[in-house]
């Protein structure tokens, strides 16, 4: 199961309406405010939410992380996916229109 | 005093001192569980959390469970702040001046990781003659008072109606209750309290939606709640758990704000306060809390003995668990007329309403009154101790 349609490297992915943030010791938690909802996040989970502006699509997140990890872009590129995939799932992110 | 080791993590984690007072490391899984229910009750879970989370020796299954209450709190202060910014702006939209209180004032300026602090409900002080505009307000915002029940309706009910609050406000979702408050003290608590005086004092929030309480009233009004907390809770909360997150809340104040001592000394005497601000302040300063002699001189109660301070830290401040009843013989089997029918809803001039009342009040006390007759010695301990406490005030 996934959060939609899938995702395209070129789309722009925003914070869904009603979610809110908070670095709690080192985590980021993400609340949703219509049911009460919580997620904790770590460091890397973090900067991808932050990154999910609704300016930057996928594969410029998918640069960033590389860039800051070091890391081979295909691993970095499926994990993104995958939890970007994860937030659209639970109602965190959205998919920009515009 | 040296505390049990299950307190003296606890103990570290707040009020820390130049060495650890105990060293975790080995613990059984016996003694962790033991310290995370004394955790819990203290409202601590949290900072504990945050205390042993860079420090090794921790089982695994320990730092995960903390870890949760860490999170769970951060996520519902997280609420309660969006909530409380709702709340405050549409105050000051109605013009009416408000002021946090307790947790939500102690999180704005003492708690920099609100995840830290755990918070019940929103209480905000707002002035007498305005509660019927905040109240409208907030039913703009969805707000109702909350239907009560049984002696927490009762509880709310016996304050005097031109003090402290009303019932509790929820939104449709009722995840967290807003209480309007007219006044900070209870009926017979700190009479010559004026109000007036703690929105005198009182200072400048970050915006400009509401007022902060001076940094002298946030400790005044901690120690009041932790000394009434002492001498006995409600049906429902009996003897109230967070004693130590009190201490905390103390520790902090005097840790984090710049007070005037003697200006916390004058009001809570003048306030007729001075007993219970005093053993609020004797009890952090046992538990290692840098509270300056010179205060606890000028609050000093007459009469008072150490050891009966001591006594109160042992029996309602390092323990946990709903132990035993505090109020009394009286008030478990004999309650007044007007608490059957404020609080269970009788009809005070029918016998047979009455005797109903009773009889749902009896069976929801019933285990507070099985706890009673199975260690009395305890019991006119604890009556022993407030007799001893009400005495101070009094003479205060």
């Amino acid at each position: 199961m996934t959060g939609g349609p899938e995702l395209m490297l070129g789309q722009r992915l925003r914070r869904e309406e009603g979610v809110l943030a908070q670095e709690a010791h080192g985590q980021t938690v993400l609340l949703r405010l219509h049911d009460g909802g919580y997620y904790a996040l770590d460091e890397v989970g973090a900067m991808i939410w932050e990154l999910c502006d609704g300016r930057r699509a996928v594969a410029e997140i998918v640069s960033e992380l590389c860039a800051e990890f070091d890391a081979p872009e295909a691993t970095v590129r499926a994990d993104v996916l995958e939890f970007i995939d994860d937030l659209r799932r639970e109602r965190l992110l959205v998919l920009d229109p515009d | 005093m040296s505390p049990t080791s299950d307190y003296s993590l606890l103990l570290d984690a707040i009020v820390p001192l130049g060495t650890c007072r105990v060293d975790h490391h080995g613990w059984d899984a016996t003694r962790w569980g033991r310290t995370l229910r004394a955790a819990d009750w203290h409202r601590l879970s949290p900072i504990l959390f945050c205390y042993l989370e860079p420090r090794p020796g921790v089982p695994a299954a320990v730092r995960s469970a903390l870890e949760r209450s860490y999170l769970a709190n951060a996520a519902r202060n997280l609420f309660i702040a969006a909530t409380s910014r709702r709340v405050f702006q549409a105050l000051a939209d109605a013009d009416v001046p408000a002021m946090p209180l307790k947790g939500a004032a102690l999180i704005e300026t003492i708690y920099p990781d609100p995840g830290q602090r755990e918070m019940l409900d929103l209480d905000i002080l707002v002035p007498a003659n305005q509660i019927s505009d905040a109240t409208a307000a907030l039913a703009e915002l969805g707000y109702r008072a909350a239907p009560g029940s049984g002696e927490a309706q009762q509880d709310s009910m016996q304050l005097q109606p031109e003090r402290h609050h009303d019932l509790p406000l929820v939104g449709e979702q009722q995840l967290v209750a807003i209480e309007l408050h007219r006044h900070v003290a209870l009926v017979g608590e700190g009479n010559s309290f004026e109000i007036d005086g703690f929105w005198d004092r009182a200072r400048s929030a970050s915006d400009s939606t509401r007022l902060l309480p001076a940094p002298e009233d946030l400790l005044l009004h901690v120690c009041m709640h932790f000394t009434r907390n002492r001498l006995g809770g409600s049906y429902r909360r009996r003897h109230t758990g967070g004693a130590l997150g009190q201490i905390c809340d103390i520790a902090r104040i005097v840790d984090c704000e710049l007070l005037d001592w003697e200006v916390l000394a004058h009001t809570a005497r003048s306030y007729g306060l001075g007993a219970t601000v005093f053993l609020a302040l004797f009890a952090a300063r046992e538990l290692g809390v840098q509270v300056p002699e010179a205060p606890l001189a000028q609050l000093r109660p007459p009469g008072f003995e150490p050891s009966l301070g001591r006594r109160l830290v042992s029996l309602r401040v390092l323990r946990d668990g709903n132990h035993m009843p505090v109020r009394g013989m009286r008030w478990m089997f004999a309650p007044s007329r007007e608490v059957l029918s404020r609080g269970w809803n009788a009809d005070p001039t029918a016998t047979r309403s009455l005797a109903r009342a009773y009889m749902r009040r009896a069976r929801t006390n019933a285990p507070l009154a099985k706890s009673a007759l199975r260690r009395p010695w305890a019991f006119v301990q604890d009556q022993r101790l407030n007799d001893q406490i009400r005495s101070l005030q009094d003479r205060a």
